[in-house]
Order: structure tokens, then C-alpha cells, then sequence
């Protein structure tokens, strides 16, 4: 296993590299000047910005060269200004990163527990009701726009009802807590304010439901066939054959087999997490890096594009990386070879 | 060993089994009226192509083809198995009558350790068993099907262990709650040969040792005459000559029981082409009328194909062959012992 | 002595209908046909003109309309019909043109090996890096706004799966003895590929693809949703989905686009399922 471990991690310089390096290719896919997209529309006639920008990144020089700056400025964490904030795209993102991560981690915690859950229960009741009720439930889970039930549960649920909390991560007047984590929940546990802590969670609830619907879509069904798979194997039937108990079989035997690809589907839904978080965010006014994407795109801010993408690639990279390693330990097969 | 004709009861009796199973493209008959008994300390071998319905019975009496539907009889002692609640059969299943598979590669679980496993199998039936107790045990199971360093091996993973070896868990598994019936299912089919002999000599003194009633599962005549009392042929999913090993070895009645002892590569001709048996076994979807091993003998008559023959004396075997059967209660009920 | 003719017994055979026509699939292939037969016959009888105001506006659903107006009087069951001569074609040129680029890509990658392999695959790793809709924003935002460049990002994201596919299959099947067979009564090498390893690696693209149709539909409702994508006064479902957010209070406009969405993702999903299990032997039977 070491081998591979120190394999999958020293190439990961490379990946990274080949990510900026896209990254840079599309950026100056633009048929419009370049300076457009670093200093935006407003400021072409702004000597000193536009000076300090050809300054910055390069752009009389050769396109080679500007790849060079660019990359050098990248490892700096400089990603140029965003021209909404006026503020630099690398801040911007730090700032904001910590309501995305308490958003997604609750939806794939809550999405992943549910939908193991609902796996098991489907594979075990093969082709009864209640398989057909949970794959039902699963699909609409993967085939919902997820700004759109969004849009639908809040219509409902508070709008109509009221019975969850409106957009936004608190009530409108709410000032957040001290930060230290980033994290509403858990800094007003921190705290010890408890009434805060409440407000940050119900206004997590619809957000984290939408986006945990499509956990559950992917990892319901993947479970549902994996167990499946396990439960034709013959080590099932020869634990039958041995007068072990059902649920041991499944439990202790199959389940323990069929939860090493559900590790694997982690890394891909935390791209449909980031996705979703990307159009749930706006929905519910939700101060991420998601809406921070979606308004730059609306604004065609483009270092904030940029900025964002290259989190997004880095983040998913990450992910990767970590769930291989995961699998790799899980597995006795490839932990002791 | 024991003497073949003995009249003390058979631990486990097998009587007019039926096993039919509901495919997409209809009924097929796995299993058409077997009779069969097992007796304490006694080895009986059940030989039979794939197909023949060989493995299909032990697996159905046991409940363990949920799919199929089952008719007949089958007792352990006085439990009869047939019919029997799910949960009163996994009590008899790897308590009374435990069961080795054929591949020790996929038989065990590979994310679970070995002592792990025996340890599972032995407290579902042992409720009152601590895990350190199973664990215990688990490494003295290990000892006694001779693998070397249990204590070390017993936190070792399938794929650690060799083919052998693997085996030899399955056993131990097999015996580690003291059962009374062994049924191994093609014990070495997996396994290369000279492992195949330690497999077996295993098997025997653990029946020796525990008075164990063995069935051995197998297509392999050598497996047979080194560790079988009696002998049950089967072809198409029935019974087509039963009796003691040695009389069958030496005086085969049914055609099919002598084209698989002439398919034996012998060690003292020189000339001889290797024999076979012409065509493909009966597939249980498409039977021949009658005798179903009419197509392949070369000692059919057109009778053959009326009526499928019963179990009827033989010199000392008992087979159903209306050609070589002696005449005389060739329509004896299949099954009586006379 | 003679061989014995025998009749053999006839076997009772039920007739199996193929899992394309059993159940969820039958529903996904009637609503998918439903919507072609739309998109394709629509403006011959449509009632009203999608791009103009035809009523008072901001009307709830009624019988002249069935899913109401919108804010500048439009009828929006009719815009969400016309929204499907946008996002079918679109995903369907999308799918296409990925699995096209994805087959060149990934079967020489596998077929040849060595540094070919090795370079291309990296693209590959590297494309697949990011989550698609970053990349196609991205893209998008450079190339600016608008259906045509959304659809150029999209296929640009979309083809290294198939890439990835490929590549698996051809290099399971090369292994093959057949492919040896042919090598050995000196069938040339584009010979192998063209009539013996594609023709055997093109069931999990057809089930891959049917599955993405869907996924690609929900990519551009995404990237119009955020105003990359398809601009007003254009009736594509993520467009009016926007529109929706803004007059949140009148449900309909945004919620007729979203269950078409809903109805084709759903649908795409199905008859992937079904083709699914038609190839896999285990979901056969029982």
C-alpha cells in the first residue's frame, strides 16, 4: 500500500499544475482584450488600475510570460482583485468558505446516513414496496435541479407555512458569532449562546435538506446495487449455510463488503455538493462561495470566476486524494499488499 | 468402518426429494425423487456430473434455495427438514449439519478476519459465548485441522492464506460447533492435487475422531474410492445406482456407473484411448423421455425411452436400469431398504 | 450400435418482455417521446406565441392558461413546451459530440498505450478535476453568455468521461483472445479497432449516455439559471426558473419549467436504469 500511497501523492503537484494551467488556457479563451477580464469594463479608462494591472500580471509580455507571472502570483495565493468586492479574490473566498463547508458537510453527513440507510433497507426488501418507495424517493433526489426545489420547499415550507426559517444563515437583525470557526453552529456552541446556536441550525435545515436530497439519490442507489452485488456472493451463502442469522449476514458480512465503493462515491459527491452548492446558495441567500460564483458570473467579474474555479478544482483534487486513501486503508486486500 | 447394511436408524433420510425451480422459461425439474441415507460414522459419496442435481439436494434440504420449491422428505433424526420454519432450520444448519463449499477463495469473506468469521459462527449458535472465548476456540478449531501457527493465523486475512489453507478454515468453521453430519460439497475440486490429499485424509479422521456422517459431494471417482462406505450415482437429478463402494467399483451395473469407471485413466495399459462418455449430460430443461441417459448408452434398447426405470438389484447394488436390473421386483418402490 | 434419434421434450417457454418495456422504462419511453413529439411539432399548432405578451400578467393557472402568465404576460405552460426545443437539442449535440471526441480520445489512449496513453489521460485527469459546472462556467464567462457558447463549454467538459469509458473498455477487450486471433491472421490494427473492440465497448456508453442526457439538461437550466447560458427573452426552463426566483410569490412560473425539467431528468433516468439492467445479469429474472 505504501507504494501506491506515495504514488497517488506525488502526483498530485502535477494535477495541480495541470489545473492552474487550464484554468490560465481558458481565462484567455476571451476574444475580448485580456485587461477587460482582469480589470473589468469600468476601470479601461482608469490609467493607474489599468497600469498597476499590466504591472501585475504581466500583460505586454509575451503570452508564455504572462503564464509565468500568473503561476508565480497563483503560489502567492494572488488572484488578482474582484471588481464586485473590490476586495482580493483570495480573501473574498476565505472569507466565505466556511459557510459553504458548514453547509455541504451537514448535507453530506445528514444525505450519506440516510441514504446508507435507505440502501440497506431497499436491498434487503428486494422488489417489495418499500424498495420501490426509497429508489423513487432516490431518483427525484438525482434528477431535481436543486435551485429549484429550493426555491419550492422555501415557497412552501415558509412562505406558505412557516414552519422553517426564511433564507439567510440567521434572522435578518442576527449578528453572527465571534468567529472562530467559521462555522454559526458551532461557534455559537462555542459561545455557549444557545439561541443563536438554534437560529443557525433551523436556517441550516432547508438548504442541507436540499442539497442532501441528491446525497441520497447517488448513495441510496449505489448501496442498494453494492449490497446486492455482496449478497450473491458466496461467502453470503456460506454464511447461511453455516445457520448464521440474516441480519448478521447482511450486517457483519455483506454490509462491511458493499461500503467500500460507497467511500469511492464520496469524491463524487462532494462535485455534486459543490454544484448544488453553487445554485442552492443564491436560492437561500446563503453567504458561500457558491453565490459569490453565481454573482460573479451574473457580473462577469472575471478574477472571481477564476478564483473560484481553481478552489473548486483544488478542493475536488483534495477530495480525491482523500477518499483514495481511505479506500486503500479500508480495504485489507490493498492495506496489506 | 462401518458396516454398509447396518439397520440402526440413518441420522439423516432423504426421501422421494423433488427440487423444481421457476425460471423465466418455465418449471425445471433439478431434482426428481431421490431417496438416501446417512448413517453416524459413515462416509456416503454422491457422484454426479454438473447438473446431475448433486449439490441442488444438500442445498435444498437444507433450505437454502429459497427459489426453488421443495417436496419430499428429508429427516435429521426426527426433525423433519422439509417444510421447517426458516428459523428452526438455521438452528440445524451449521449445529447438526454443517456444510464445506467448493472455493475456499470466495467462501470467505475477504475484510474479515479468519478467527473473526469462526468466531461469528460459532456464537450464533452458542448464544451464551464471550468473543474472547470464541476466539479461543477459533485458534484451537485452527489447531485441529492442522494449520500451522493457529494463534498468529487466526487474525490473519483470507487472502493471506493458500488455497489449502483457506479450506481448512472452511472446515474448521464446518466443525466448530460439533455437528453430526458433514456435507462437503466437492471438498477439492479448487485445490491442487497432492493438497487434495491432506484435504481428504483430514476429512477422514475427523469422522474417525467424531463420528461424524460424512456426504461427500463429488465427480471425483478418486475422492470416492479413497474414503467412501457407499456410493449414490446421480444423473438428471435422480438416483441411477446406489451401494456399497467396493461392489460398485467392482461390479458397476448402470451403463452410466461403467462409463465413468471406463473413463478412468489407467496406470497398467499401454493402447488404450482415453475413453468418455458420448454427448452432453441431460440438461433438466429438455429431458429425453423415459430413461434420460438413453441418448448417450450404448446398451439402449427402444424400451428405454417408455418409462423412467426405478431403483432395482443388481448383484449388490441396487441401480435403475430396466436393461441390466434383475427382472425380478424391478418395480420395487424406490428407496426401501430390503 | 445405431444411434437413437429421440424427440427431445419441448420446454414450456413464457414470453419475456425485454426491460425496456417493463414498467418505469415503458414510462420513461412514452414521456420522452412525448416531449420529442413537442418539441418537434410545436410551433404547427401552438396557441400562443411564446415570446409575446398574450394576457394580463402575473395570472395564475386557469383553463386558457394552464400554468398561468408571467411577469410581461406570457404564457408559461406554452414557454415551458417551447423550453424543450432548447434543452433537447442542446444536450442531445452535447452527448453527441462527447461521445465522439471521448471514443477518438479514449480508444487511442487505450489501443496504443505508452506515452500516447500517458499524455492524454492526463487531459483527461485534469478536465475531470474540476466539478463540471465550475468548468463550464468558466468557460462560458470567457466565451460569453449565450446558449451557442454554453453548449461549446459543456461539450468541452463533458467529453473525458467517454474518454475515461473508453479507454477502460478497449483495454479489456484487446486483451481478449479474439483480438489475438486477428492479429495473428495479420488483420491490421484499425481493422481491430473499427470492427472488433468498439463494437464490443459500446454498452456502457449507450447506458452512460442515456444517463447524462438527463445530467446535461440540469447542466444548462444551471448555467442559464446564473446567466450563463440562455439569455431572455428565451424560454429556456433555467432561464424561467430565474424569472421564477424573482416573482417568488407567483409559484407557477417557476414551478412549470422545474417539473419539465423534473419530468425529462426523471424519465432519462428510468430508461438508463432499464438499459442498465437489460446488460447486467445479475438484475435478470428475478
Amino acid at each position: 500500500m505504501k507504494r501506491y500511497l506515495i504514488r497517488r501523492i506525488a502526483v498530485m503537484p502535477l494535477l495541480l499544475l495541470g489545473i492552474a494551467t487550464l484554468v490560465f488556457a481558458v481565462s484567455r479563451l476571451t476574444p475580448a482584450d485580456p485587461l477587460v477580464s482582469i480589470v473589468g469594463e469600468r476601470n479601461l479608462n482608469n490609467p493607474d488600475v489599468v497600469n498597476a494591472a499590466k504591472a501585475r500580471w504581466g500583460l505586454d509580455d509575451s503570452v508564455p510570460v504572462q503564464y509565468a507571472t500568473y503561476m508565480k502570483n497563483l503560489v502567492r495565493g494572488e488572484m488578482g482583485t474582484s471588481f464586485s468586492t473590490r476586495k482580493p479574490v483570495f480573501d473574498d473566498l476565505i472569507d466565505r468558505l466556511p459557510a459553504t463547508l458548514e453547509l455541504t458537510f451537514t448535507a453530506l453527513i445528514g444525505g450519506t446516513a440516510i441514504g446508507i440507510g435507505l440502501g440497506i433497507v431497499a436491498a434487503r426488501k428486494r422488489n417489495k414496496l418499500i424498495d420501490h418507495v426509497a429508489r423513487f424517493f432516490a431518483l427525484i433526489g438525482s434528477s431535481l435541479p436543486a435551485f429549484w426545489s429550493g426555491l419550492l420547499l422555501l415557497y412552501v415550507l415558509y412562505a406558505r407555512l412557516g414552519w422553517l426559517p426564511g433564507p439567510g444563515r440567521l434572522e435578518p437583525r442576527s449578528a453572527p458569532p465571534g468567529r472562530i470557526t467559521g462555522f454559526y453552529t458551532i461557534d455559537s456552541l462555542l459561545h455557549g449562546n444557545m439561541s443563536l446556536f438554534v437560529q443557525a441550525a433551523t436556517h441550516l435545515i432547508l438548504p442541507a435538506a436540499v442539497l442532501g436530497w441528491g446525497v441520497i439519490g447517488i448513495v441510496t442507489r449505489l448501496v442498494r446495487a453494492s449490497l446486492l452485488d455482496e449478497l450473491s456472493m458466496e461467502y453470503v451463502r456460506v454464511g447461511r449455510a453455516m445457520g448464521l442469522r440474516e441480519r448478521t449476514v447482511v450486517n457483519t458480512h455483506a454490509l462491511r463488503n458493499a461500503l467500500l465503493p460507497t467511500i469511492t462515491i464520496v469524491a463524487f459527491t462532494f462535485a455534486f455538493l459543490l454544484t448544488g452548492a453553487v445554485l442552492t446558495e443564491t436560492v437561500f441567500s446563503w453567504p458561500g462561495v457558491g453565490s459569490y460564483a453565481v454573482d460573479a458570473s451574473r457580473n462577469l467579474d472575471f478574477p472571481a470566476i477564476i478564483g473560484v474555479t481553481i478552489l473548486g478544482g483544488v478542493a475536488f483534487l483534495i477530495t480525491n486524494l482523500i477518499t483514495d486513501v481511505a479506500y486503500a486503508f479500508a480495504d485489507p486486500r490493498i492495506r496489506l499488499s | 468402518m462401518t458396516d454398509p447394511n447396518q439397520t440402526s436408524q440413518p441420522i439423516l433420510s432423504v426421501r422421494d426429494l423433488r427440487v423444481t425451480f421457476d425460471t423465466p422459461s418455465g418449471d425445471v425439474p433439478a431434482v426428481r425423487g431421490i431417496d438416501l441415507d446417512v448413517f453416524a460414522g459413515d462416509a456416503l459419496a454422491i457422484v454426479g456430473e454438473s447438473g446431475s442435481g448433486k449439490s441442488v439436494t444438500m442445498m435444498a434440504m437444507l433450505g437454502l434455495l429459497p427459489t426453488a420449491r421443495v417436496t419430499g422428505s428429508a429427516r435429521f433424526r426426527d426433525t423433519e427438514l422439509v417444510g421447517l420454519a426458516p428459523s428452526k432450520l438455521r438452528a440445524v444448519r451449521g449445529r447438526k449439519v454443517a456444510m464445506v463449499f467448493q472455493d475456499p477463495m470466495t467462501s470467505l469473506n475477504p475484510v474479515l478476519t479468519v478467527g473473526r468469521q469462526l468466531s461469528l459462527v460459532m456464537r450464533a449458535h452458542q448464544p451464551g459465548l464471550s468473543k474472547k472465548a470464541a476466539l479461543a476456540k477459533a485458534v484451537s478449531l485452527l489447531d485441529q485441522v492442522a494449520i500451522s501457527q493457529p494463534a498468529k493465523r487466526v487474525h490473519a486475512y483470507p487472502h493471506e492464506l493458500s488455497g489449502g489453507m483457506r479450506q481448512r478454515v472452511m472446515i474448521a468453521m464446518a466443525i466448530s460447533n460439533d455437528p453430526e453430519v458433514l456435507i462437503a460439497d466437492e471438498p477439492t475440486t479448487a485445490l491442487d492435487v497432492t493438497v487434495q490429499a491432506q484435504i481428504m485424509d483430514l476429512l477422514g479422521d475427523l469422522r474417525r475422531e467424531k463420528q461424524l456422517a460424512l456426504v461427500l459431494i463429488t465427480h471425483d471417482l478418486g475422492v470416492v474410492a479413497g474414503e467412501a462406505d457407499r456410493v449414490a450415482v446421480m444423473y438428471a437429478g435422480r438416483v441411477v445406482e446406489t451401494g456399497a463402494v467396493g461392489a460398485l467399483f467392482a461390479n458397476p451395473g448402470h451403463p452410466y456407473t461403467r462409463g465413468l469407471l471406463e473413463c478412468l485413466p489407467r496406470l497398467d495399459s499401454r493402447h488404450e484411448v482415453q475413453a468418455a462418455i458420448p454427448g452432453v449430460p441431460a440438461s433438466p430443461q429438455a429431458l429425453p423421455p423415459g430413461c434420460p441417459f438413453t441418448p448417450r448408452c450404448r446398451f439402449a434398447v427402444a424400451s428405454c425411452s417408455d418409462a423412467e426405470p426405478m431403483l432395482a438389484p443388481h448383484g449388490a447394488t441396487r441401480i435403475a436400469c430396466s436393461v441390466f436390473a434383475e427382472p425380478a421386483d424391478a418395480v420395487t418402490t424406490s428407496g426401501a431398504p430390503r | 450400435m445405431s444411434t437413437i434419434s429421440l424427440p427431445v421434450a419441448a420446454t414450456r417457454r413464457r414470453r419475456i418482455r425485454p426491460p425496456w418495456l417493463r414498467g418505469p422504462a415503458l414510462v420513461g419511453v412514452i414521456v420522452l417521446s412525448l416531449w420529442v413529439l413537442v418539441a418537434i411539432t410545436l410551433p404547427l399548432w401552438t396557441p400562443f406565441d411564446p415570446l409575446e405578451p398574450v394576457a394580463a400578467r402575473l395570472q395564475g393557472p386557469s383553463w386558457s392558461h394552464l400554468m398561468g402568465t408571467d411577469a410581461l404576460g406570457r404564457d408559461v405552460f406554452v414557454r415551458t413546451l417551447y423550453g424543450a426545443r432548447i434543452s433537447l437539442p442542446v444536450a442531445a449535440i452535447v452527448i453527441i459530440s462527447s461521445v465522439i471526441v471521448g471514443t477518438v480520445v479514449g480508444a487511442a489512449a487505450g489501443f496504443f498505450g505508452g506515452w500516447i496513453d500517458a499524455v492524454l489521460m492526463r487531459l483527461v485527469d485534469i478536465t475531470m478535476a474540476f466539478p463540471p459546472i465550475l468548468l463550464a462556467m468558466a468557460i462560458t464567462a470567457s466565451l460569453g453568455p449565450g446558449i451557442r457558447n454554453a453548449l461549446i463549454a459543456m461539450a468541452l467538459v463533458w467529453w473525458p468521461i467517454y474518454a475515461r469509458l473508453l479507454r477502460a473498455q478497449v483495454i479489456a477487450v484487446r486483451q481478449r483472445e479474439f483480438v489475438e486471433s486477428a492479429q495473428a491472421i495479420g488483420a491490421g490494427r484499425w481493422l481491430i479497432l473499427r470492427r472488433y473492440i468498439l463494437p464490443m465497448s459500446y454498452t456502457p456508453v449507450l447506458v452512460n449516455g442515456t444517463m447524462d442526457f438527463g445530467q446535461v439538461v440540469l447542466l444548462t437550466a444551471s448555467l442559464s439559471f446564473i446567466g450563463l447560458g440562455a439569455r431572455p427573452p428565451s424560454s429556456e426552463w433555467g432561464a424561467m426558473i430565474t424569472e421564477g426566483a424573482t416573482n417568488f410569490y407567483q409559484w407557477w412560473i417557476a414551478a412549470s419549467p422545474g417539473l419539465a425539467i423534473l419530468l425529462v431528468v426523471m424519465a432519462f433516468n428510468f430508461v438508463g436504469d432499464a438499459l442498465r439492467d437489460t446488460f447486467d445479469v445479475k438484475e435478470q429474472g428475478r
